[in-house]
């Protein structure tokens, strides 16, 4: 047998271009529906678990798919904002604890996620090193979040401008770590998680300047009418919030008004879910609320009919492509007509030489699998990049 | 050691017919084959090796009556007990000088190359003149070195008898007289029997006795 392989290793290694070009086919046409379903698979399971651990979700009327996408999977499309009465109005009911989820920025790429911490609670997250956000212009940085952004605890994490010819719009707020979360293998990973609050400083709707009433302030004061001051351009507006400055931020306008993304409703039962469901029917109701499960089933169920197409299509050339293989394995037998009437003259058994031709063809189809399964496992492996991907060109 | 009696044989299309009343060669002789193409000495050759079968009478090689044999055990009979020369060299062009003359021991179920068997095919390779390409590709060859490697592989396993077509065929003239001088320098250290199909004249001097296939011809005529 060591023979037989012998020789067929001399002949697919003496044919190198047309060996790889075999067993590129191979690969390609296995890799490809195999591929596909491990990461559709993935897909599906991922999104179904965040939808299965996320039984409501309150948000403005507007596509649910963008909704669901935008609070369970931080996706850089943001949906309607939500005044933040609505999240009165869930923690009111009685019926579930509502945890508010702020979505608009973000930090280099990666979300900031402006809510309470009752989330982490609520999505089983585990600070690993530090402690949970407590004040206005904390924040906690998931693992992969802590290691793109090159951050851990004690450090300083800014917020991106939205725009930079908006004078008037957000400015870059710089948040102090006060700690890391551990890996999750879920959207949590990446995002920076904050007070509520602070993505409102964020936004502008609170901020915090030097004291005006301080006579060291005096140049930056037009005019003073009792407790109303006016100042000039000059004031000092604080960019970040510590211990010294804290006491000089402050909101402006009715906070009932401030805007949230969505709101996670943790219904307190099944019953009160109903309940709380059926309170949210009204046409004219500003809000929307959704079961994200339901929401990501329908996208699947999109995603597996795709599936299905991509599938037969696959199948289709994939079957075209052994038709053409095996047309190339007769054709090369052809060409070697000569070189094998040269073994049946010198005497090779006819076992023999088919073993030989065998293990010639073997040896392509059995790399060409195993390349495929080792694209596969790579595409398992980093199926959840290309899962967020795909959902977030999705959104 | 080889002995063809009554042999008649015609291919299934066409009119050609040969027919060997009797012909001997014996242990160590060396025999020229000559006719003219078409004469049927190359079916005369594939007669004795087994390649073809005659319809009539008996054909022995090294005791072995080759015609009545299975054409499994006719294949087996020409790997081990017979060495093969072909006018085109018949070597296989994806391997190398070592593995075209060791190609016997790869293609054979029974034998396992040892050290020692390479080490004697090594020489081998030297004795013919190809010395330092042992492990050269047999394309990167030329056509006199590609049939020293083509003769070191016939007479690899040491066979009682060698057959040859044409072995010369493609050989320009001096190099026709190098191969055929070691071919029989080979034969005649081992006292093998010899028998070499040509239609070079020039050659017959070398050889114990000259048979021109003309002569069945005319008796089956």
């Amino acid at each position: 047998m060591k023979d037989v392989l012998y020789l067929a290793w001399r002949y697919v290694a003496h044919h190198r271009f047309k060996t790889a070009v075999l067993v590129a086919s191979v690969t390609v046409v296995l890799a490809l529906p195999l591929g596909l379903r491990v990461l559709l698979d993935r897909g599906a399971d991922a999104l179904t678990a965040r939808a299965e651990a996320t039984p409501l979700l309150v948000g403005a009327k507007g596509s649910p798919l963008e909704l669901v996408l935008d609070a369970l999977y931080f996706g850089d499309e943001t949906p309607p904002d939500l005044a933040w009465s609505e999240v009165d109005r869930v923690a009111a009911s009685g019926l579930a604890t509502a945890i508010p989820l702020h979505t608009r920025f973000d930090a280099q790429g990666l979300p900031i996620v402006g809510t309470t911490v009752e989330y982490l609670e609520e999505r089983d997250l585990v600070v690993e090193r530090g402690a949970e956000f407590a004040i206005l212009g904390d924040c906690v940085v998931g693992a992969t979040a802590a290691r793109e952004l090159g951050v851990d605890v004690g450090d300083r994490v800014v917020s991106s401008p939205q725009t930079v010819f908006d004078l008037a719009g957000v400015y870059p707020l710089a948040m102090r770590v006060t700690g890391v979360l551990a890996p999750s293998g879920g959207p949590d990973d990446r995002a920076v998680l904050c007070d509520v609050k602070t993505t409102w400083v964020i936004a502008g709707l609170a901020h915090g300047h030097e004291d005006l009433s301080k006579p060291e302030a005096a140049s930056s004061v037009l005019s003073r009418d009792g407790d109303a001051i006016v100042a000039n351009a000059a004031v000092r507006v604080y960019q970040e919030i510590t211990e010294d400055n804290i006491e000089g931020f402050h909101f402006h306008g009715d906070p009932s008004g401030f805007p949230v993304s969505a709101i996670l409703a943790v219904p307190v039962d099944q019953r009160s879910a109903t309940i709380l469901e059926g309170r949210y029917l009204a046409e004219d109701d500003p809000a929307q609320i959704v079961r994200p499960l339901r929401v990501m089933e329908r996208l699947l169920d999109t995603v597996l009919t795709v599936r299905r197409y991509v599938t037969a299509a696959v199948a289709g050339i994939g079957l075209a492509t052994l038709a053409t293989m095996a047309l190339v394995f007769l054709l090369s037998l052809q060409v070697r007509r000569r070189e094998i009437a040269t073994m049946v003259r010198l005497g090779m058994p006819r076992r023999r030489l088919a073993a030989v031709l065998a293990c010639e063809v073997g040896a392509v189809l059995l790399t060409g699998v195993g390349l495929a399964a080792v694209v596969t496992l790579g595409v398992s492996r980093l199926g959840e990049s290309a899962v967020r991907w795909i959902v977030e060109l999705s959104a | 050691m080889i002995a063809l009696e009554s042999i008649e044989f015609r291919y299934p299309v066409g009119a050609f017919r040969l027919v060997v009343p009797e012909l001997r060669v014996e242990r160590g002789e060396t025999l020229a084959v000559v006719g003219a193409s078409g004469s049927g000495k190359s079916t005369l050759l594939s007669l004795i090796a087994g390649i073809l079968v005659p319809g009539v009478g008996t054909a022995t090689v090294d005791g072995e009556e080759v015609s009545a044999l299975a054409e499994p055990a006719r294949r087996d009979f020409r790997l081990h007990r017979l060495g093969l020369v072909f006018q085109e060299f018949e070597l296989l062009d994806h391997l190398d000088v070592r593995d075209n003359v060791l190609l016997p021991y790869r293609m054979s179920p029974r034998l396992q190359a040892s050290v020692e068997d390479e080490q004697r095919a090594e020489r081998l390779v030297e004795e013919v003149g190809l010395g330092g390409k042992w492990r050269r590709n047999v394309r990167r060859l030329s056509q006199g070195e590609r049939q020293r490697v083509a003769l070191a592989r016939g007479l690899l396993l040491d066979p009682p008898v060698l057959l040859c077509d044409e072995p010369t065929g493609n050989l320009d003239p001096s190099t026709t007289d190098e191969v055929l001088a070691l071919l029989l320098e080979r034969v005649k250290e081992r006292g093998t029997t010899l028998v070499v199909v040509t239609h070079d004249h020039g050659l017959l001097p070398g050889f114990d006795r000259v048979l021109d296939v003309a002569e069945f011809q005319e008796v089956g005529a």
